[in-house]
């Protein structure tokens, strides 16, 4: 396989998690599904449409979100925002990512003689 | 007027189960509406903006996989393999035997060559689509109903022999396969007498003398009955041992003895079957039936020596392991 779909297809598996974590961080403002999407582009956090609307159904799914209706506007628009267990998921996931963050530098500093 | 985008969330909910359809549906409004809105304010038109989003999100089928919350697979990969390996060899043993039965019985019924041939094919594609379904829809069952940790744990003691090694020991491959072969021929002894594949007529015959019911057959399906308990016991065993080749030894000389009298004695075959022989082949049988069952008495001593010789050899080679 040419080089870089191996590095597409690896790199996709190193984002795949952050995306979670990155919209529960997000929506601790409550937020439209359409506004995550461009917040976390803006972020730097590459995420299609077509994966950020199922994911948000899933983590409501676990009970990470809650959503509801606004029918304020002309078209009713759904928003979610973080619960509880999805408050104490970002702090979970967070410290995570910074055990991974720590191993790698140990891992780096271990190979640099 | 159906609008492209009331299309594509009727391409995509309808893929999805009942209760998830009005939810997603309206989400995916949304969604659609908010991306062609994103386009229109960089200057594309309407219709195109709608367009470019139906594009971005991708086929309706694709998406619709990522709505959906069942398995998304026929058999996962828990159970792939494991369907592969005992669909084939179930095919291996299954189509050629049942083909080969409805070759011969056509071939009895009508004497011509290319009818048997036909028979035989049909009966490779019918028999083969069988099997290949209730393997599938077994394993698919599987999949749905016994998560992989619901399986009972491991055991290194189920490994299979690795080729070429262990000649003495018995494995899982070894045990099912005898059991296979004792509970067709079993069921074949039983079933040409009653629904036999041999049909005059349109009427069954029964390929196998009926006289034959009174003794020997019952000690033969009795027979066939020990040898399946002594295959589990050996089974349980785990290798040969000298009892074992005695037994197996026991064994063969019952069966080879009363399968070759019968033979050697021409009473095995029904008196229908030959008259039918007799028809088809102009009045010849009387010639080369009994040859053929001299012929067949012989491989059966034959296989029955080899099988006796090979059970010694086992017991032999499992004796030099150092454990068991």
């Amino acid at each position: 396989m040419e080089y870089e779909e191996v590095l597409k297809a690896h790199r996709l598996e190193l984002r795949r998690g952050s995306v979670v974590l990155a919209s529960l961080i997000a929506l601790r403002t409550p937020g439209y599904g359409y506004g995550l999407l461009e917040q976390l582009g803006t972020a730097g956090i590459e995420v299609e449409a077509n994966t950020l609307y199922p994911l948000l159904r899933r983590l409501e799914d676990q009970g990470l979100l809650s959503s509801d209706w606004d029918t304020s506007a002309k078209r009713p628009r759904k928003f979610y925002s973080v619960s509880e267990s999805g408050t104490q998921m970002i702090t979970d996931l967070t410290a995570e990512l910074h055990d991974i963050t720590t191993a790698m530098n140990r891992l780096t500093d271990q190979e640099q003689p | 007027m159906t609008t492209l985008t009331d299309r594509y969330v009727h391409a995509v909910t309808r893929s999805l189960p009942e209760k998830d359809r009005s939810a997603v549906s309206a989400e995916l409004h949304e969604l659609i509406a908010d991306l062609t809105l994103a386009r229109v304010s960089n200057g594309e038109t309407e219709t195109d903006a709608e367009r470019e989003a139906l594009v971005e999100l991708g086929s309706p089928d694709a998406l619709a996989v990522k709505f959906y919350d069942g398995p998304r697979h026929l058999i996962g990969p828990r159970y792939y393999l494991s369907w592969r390996r005992w669909t084939a060899r179930l095919l291996v043993i299954i189509v050629p035997i049942v083909a080969a039965l409805a070759a011969f019985s056509s071939w009895i019924a009508d004497a011509s060559a290319s009818q048997a041939i036909n028979a035989f094919v049909g009966a490779v594609f019918a028999t083969a689509i069988q099997v290949l379904f209730w393997m599938t829809l077994t394993y698919a069952i599987l999949e749905r109903n016994v998560p992989a940790q619901d399986l009972p744990p491991w055991q290194p003691e189920t490994l299979p022999l690795a080729s070429g090694e262990d000649r003495g020991q018995v494995g899982w491959s070894d045990t099912i396969a005898t059991l296979v072969y004792l509970g067709l021929f079993a069921l074949f002894l039983v079933i040409q007498h009653f629904r036999s594949p041999v049909r005059v007529d349109g009427e069954a015959i029964p390929m196998l003398d009926p006289q034959l019911w009174d003794l020997w057959i019952p000690l033969l399906l009795a027979l066939l009955a020990a040898e399946a308990v002594f295959t589990l016991v050996l089974h349980n065993m785990g290798s040969w041992t000298w009892s074992t080749a005695v037994f197996n030894l026991g064994l063969n000389i019952a069966f080879a003895g009363a399968s070759v009298w019968l033979l050697l004695n021409e009473r095995v075959l029904s008196p229908e079957l030959v008259r039918v022989i007799d028809e088809q082949t102009g009045g010849t049988s009387g010639q080369w039936v009994p040859i053929v069952m001299q012929i067949v008495a012989v491989v059966i001593v034959m296989i029955s020596i080899w099988d006796v010789i090979e059970g010694f050899i086992k017991a032999r080679e499992a004796r030099k392991l150092p454990s068991s």
